[in-house]
C-alpha cells in the first residue's frame, strides 16, 4: 500500500471488517489524494466543495469505535448478508441537496446556496454510515456532455487531462477513474451517468425511472431524471444501489416496485442469456475502432454461454429529437424556480420585479441552461404545442414500445455506449448539435424510462482512452444488468485499471 | 427562427439577453430546430402521446390527505436566511411595477 493505492467499495469494506485498515485511514487517504490531485492547474477539478478535514476524520473516528464495540459486543446478532459500509467514503453529485453543505448544481445562480435539507439519497447515504467528502463538479444542472457547462470550470478526465471526462456527473466520474474516491452519486437524464462512466472507464447504472427517490433532487426534467451510483466495478454498484434505491413518500413519482438486494444474483451464471443488439447502436455514427472492441467483448459473454441476436429499433434515429423537445421543455418549467427572491443570486440594484426575475436569471444562467429554457419555453407555447411537445410524447411512445417488443424477444441489449471515445476539452463547445449527437444511444433509455448502464471494456489504441459497453434491460431488471457485468468482470480486468499516473488499485 | 421570436422567449422566460446573445440564440436554436423537423418524416396521428416514463400499473398513484401542517420558527428562519432581503418574516422584491 502506498499513498495512491486505491480501494473499491468492496475491498474497502473487507479490509475495514477485517481490522486491517481504519475508516480514519481511508478518509486520509481519500483526503491526500483529493489534496494532491484535484487542485490547480494540472488538477481534475471534480470536486466543487471539499467538506472539512477535521470533520470527517471526526466521523471517521466515530465510525471506528462504533465498529469496535460492536466487535466485542458478542450477544449483537448480525445479519452477516448485510455488508456493513460504514465509514468507507463518498463524492455526492453537487445536484443533490445537502444540509448545511453549499449545492450549486454547477451553476453561478447556486453559487451561494447553502441547502437547509438533505435529499433522501443524502439521507440514506448518511444512514449507511458513507461518510461525503464532498460535492462533484458537474454541467450546470446536469444539461451538458462534457463537463464544460460548470460554473467552475471543467473537471479534466485522469486518462488524458486535454479531455473530458463526459457529463453532466464529470466530477464523480473523474474522481472515480482517479481513485479519489471508490463510489459517488450521479445522475442521468439523457446518458449523464452512463456516457462518463463510458468516457473514463468506469462503470455507472441509471436504474429504472422511480427506482431512487428524486427528494431534494434538484430537478431537470422531471420524467427522464434518475439519480443512481457509480463506481469501479458492477459490483460496488449493486452495493449502493442497495442504499440509494427504494420507495420514498416525499416522491411521489417514485415506485412501490419491491426492493430487491441487488448482489443476491451477482454470480448467477449467464448460460443462455439471450442479448439483443440494435443495429440502430452499431450505425454508421460510430468509430470503427469502437464497433470492434464492441465486437470483442460481446465474445467474452458469448464465452459464458450468452446468445446474441440481431434486433431492431427503429424509431431511435428519432429519440435524440424527442428528447431536446422533452427534456427542455420540462427544464423550462422547473428552472422557473430560479428568480431571485428566495434563494440564490439576486442581481443588483433591479428596478422592479421583472428586471429582478430577468437579470438575477440572466446573469445566474450559463449558455447552454439559457439555450435550453429558451427551446423549452418555444416548444410549450401557444401555437407550436401540438407540433412540437405532443409530437414528442408520441415519438416517445413509439420508442418505449420499440423495446417492449424487443424485450419479448431478448433478456438485455447491448451496444457502444458512445458513438466515440471521450473530446477534447473545447472541441465541441461551439457546437451544441454536434454535442447532442453523443448522446444517440442513450437518451432513448430515459425515454423509455428502462435500466442503462456502461461498463468499461478496453481502451483506444493510439489515445488510450476508454470504450464502454451499455446494457439495457426491462423496467426493474437492474438485477440483471449488474449480474451481466459482474460476470463480465469476473472475465476480464478493464474494470480494474486506473489512470496511469493516478496509482494501483489495492490487491492483497 | 428569427430575433423578434427569440425576443418574444426571452421575455416569457423572463432571461434578460443583449443584442449579440439574441443573435447567438437565433443561430443557434434554427440548427437546432432544422434537425428536430426529423420528427415530422413520420405519421403519428393515432399514437397516444406519453407522459409518464413508466406504464402506469408500475407505479403507485402516491396521494395523502389534503391537510396543511405549520412548520416551526426555526424552520422559517432556516428559509429565510437563505435570501439577505426579507423582513419581518417576509422576503422582500422591488415592487412590480415602478
Amino acid at each position: 500500500m502506498n499513498n495512491l493505492t486505491c480501494f473499491t467499495l468492496a475491498q474497502s469494506a473487507k479490509l475495514l471488517a477485517e481490522g486491517k485498515i481504519s475508516s480514519q485511514e481511508l478518509v486520509q487517504i481519500s483526503l491526500n489524494k483529493i489534496q494532491q490531485l484535484d487542485s490547480g492547474h494540472q488538477g481534475l477539478n471534480s470536486f466543487i466543495t471539499l467538506c472539512d478535514p477535521a470533520d470527517l476524520l471526526a466521523q471517521a473516528k466515530l465510525t471506528d469505535q462504533e465498529r469496535f464495540k460492536n466487535k466485542n459486543n458478542l450477544n449483537k446478532n448480525l445479519d452477516k448478508n448485510i455488508l456493513d459500509l460504514s465509514g468507507i467514503p463518498i463524492a455526492q453529485k453537487d445536484l443533490f441537496c445537502t444540509q448545511n453543505i453549499k449545492t450549486s448544481c454547477g451553476s453561478k445562480i447556486l453559487n451561494n446556496f447553502i441547502s437547509p435539507y438533505d435529499a433522501t439519497i443524502i439521507k440514506k447515504s448518511k444512514q449507511a454510515g458513507l461518510i461525503m467528502m464532498g460535492k462533484t463538479n458537474m454541467d450546470e444542472f446536469a444539461m451538458g456532455s462534457s463537463g464544460e457547462n460548470s460554473f467552475y470550470g471543467p473537471s479534466k478526465n485522469p486518462w488524458n487531462l486535454a479531455y473530458s471526462p463526459g457529463g453532466s456527473s464529470s466530477g464523480s466520474a473523474s474522481a472515480i477513474a482517479a481513485g479519489l474516491v471508490s463510489i459517488a452519486t450521479g445522475s442521468d437524464t439523457g446518458g449523464s451517468i452512463r456516457q462518463p462512466a463510458s468516457f473514463s472507464g468506469i462503470t455507472g447504472i441509471k436504474p429504472t425511472y422511480g427506482r431512487v427517490s428524486r427528494y431534494g433532487m434538484v430537478a431537470f426534467a422531471s420524467s427522464l431524471d434518475q439519480a443512481g451510483p457509480m463506481a469501479r466495478t458492477a459490483e460496488d454498484c449493486a452495493l449502493l444501489l442497495n442504499i440509494l434505491a427504494g420507495h420514498d413518500v416525499l416522491d411521489s413519482t417514485s415506485s412501490t416496485q419491491p426492493l430487491e438486494n441487488y448482489t443476491a444474483n451477482l454470480n448467477k451464471p449467464i448460460k443462455n442469456l439471450k442479448i439483443g443488439l440494435p443495429k440502430q447502436f452499431f450505425g454508421a455514427g460510430i468509430d470503427p475502432e469502437i464497433k470492434n472492441k464492441i465486437q470483442d467483448s460481446l465474445k467474452i459473454f458469448e464465452s459464458l454461454g450468452a446468445e446474441f441476436i440481431e434486433v431492431d429499433l427503429p424509431h431511435n434515429d428519432l429519440a435524440i429529437s424527442a428528447y431536446y423537445l422533452i427534456a427542455p421543455a420540462e427544464a423550462s418549467s422547473n428552472l422557473s424556480r430560479f428568480d431571485g427572491v428566495r434563494f440564490g443570486y439576486r442581481c443588483e440594484n433591479p428596478k422592479d420585479l421583472k428586471d429582478l426575475y430577468e437579470r438575477s436569471r440572466a446573469e445566474g444562467f450559463g449558455e447552454e441552461v439559457k439555450r435550453r429554457i429558451l427551446i423549452g419555453t418555444y416548444v410549450l407555447s401557444q401555437g407550436y404545442f401540438d407540433a412540437y411537445y405532443l409530437k414528442a410524447q408520441k415519438i416517445r411512445r413509439l420508442i418505449s414500445e420499440d423495446f417492449q417488443k424487443v424485450f419479448a424477444q431478448v433478456d438485455l441489449i447491448m451496444g457502444p455506449t458512445c458513438p466515440s471515445t471521450a473530446f477534447k476539452i473545447g472541441e465541441k463547445i461551439h457546437d451544441p448539435l454536434a454535442l447532442y449527437q453523443s448522446d444517440a444511444n442513450t437518451v432513448a433509455v430515459n425515454l423509455a424510462g428502462l435500466p442503462g448502464m456502461s461498463i468499461p471494456i478496453g481502451l483506444s489504441e493510439e489515445l488510450k482512452l476508454p470504450i464502454g459497453l451499455q446494457i439495457i434491460g426491462p423496467h426493474f431488471s437492474e438485477s440483471l444488468l449488474l449480474n451481466a457485468a459482474h460476470q463480465f468482470q469476473l472475465n476480464t480486468n478493464f474494470h480494474l485499471q486506473i489512470a496511469p499516473g493516478f496509482g494501483e488499485l489495492f490487491h492483497e | 427562427m428569427d430575433l423578434s421570436e427569440i425576443n418574444h422567449l426571452a421575455n416569457l422566460s423572463r432571461l434578460k439577453l443583449s443584442p449579440t446573445e439574441a443573435e447567438n440564440y437565433a443561430q443557434k436554436l434554427t440548427a437546432i430546430f432544422e434537425y428536430i423537423q426529423k420528427i415530422n418524416q413520420i405519421n403519428t396521428d393515432n399514437i397516444l402521446p406519453m407522459a409518464h416514463a413508466i406504464p402506469l400499473e408500475l407505479k403507485f398513484n402516491h396521494l395523502r390527505e389534503d391537510l396543511g401542517f405549520e412548520i416551526s420558527q426555526e424552520q422559517k428562519d432556516l428559509f429565510l436566511n437563505l435570501s439577505n432581503q426579507s423582513e419581518q418574516g417576509f422576503f422582500t422584491t422591488p415592487p412590480s411595477i415602478e
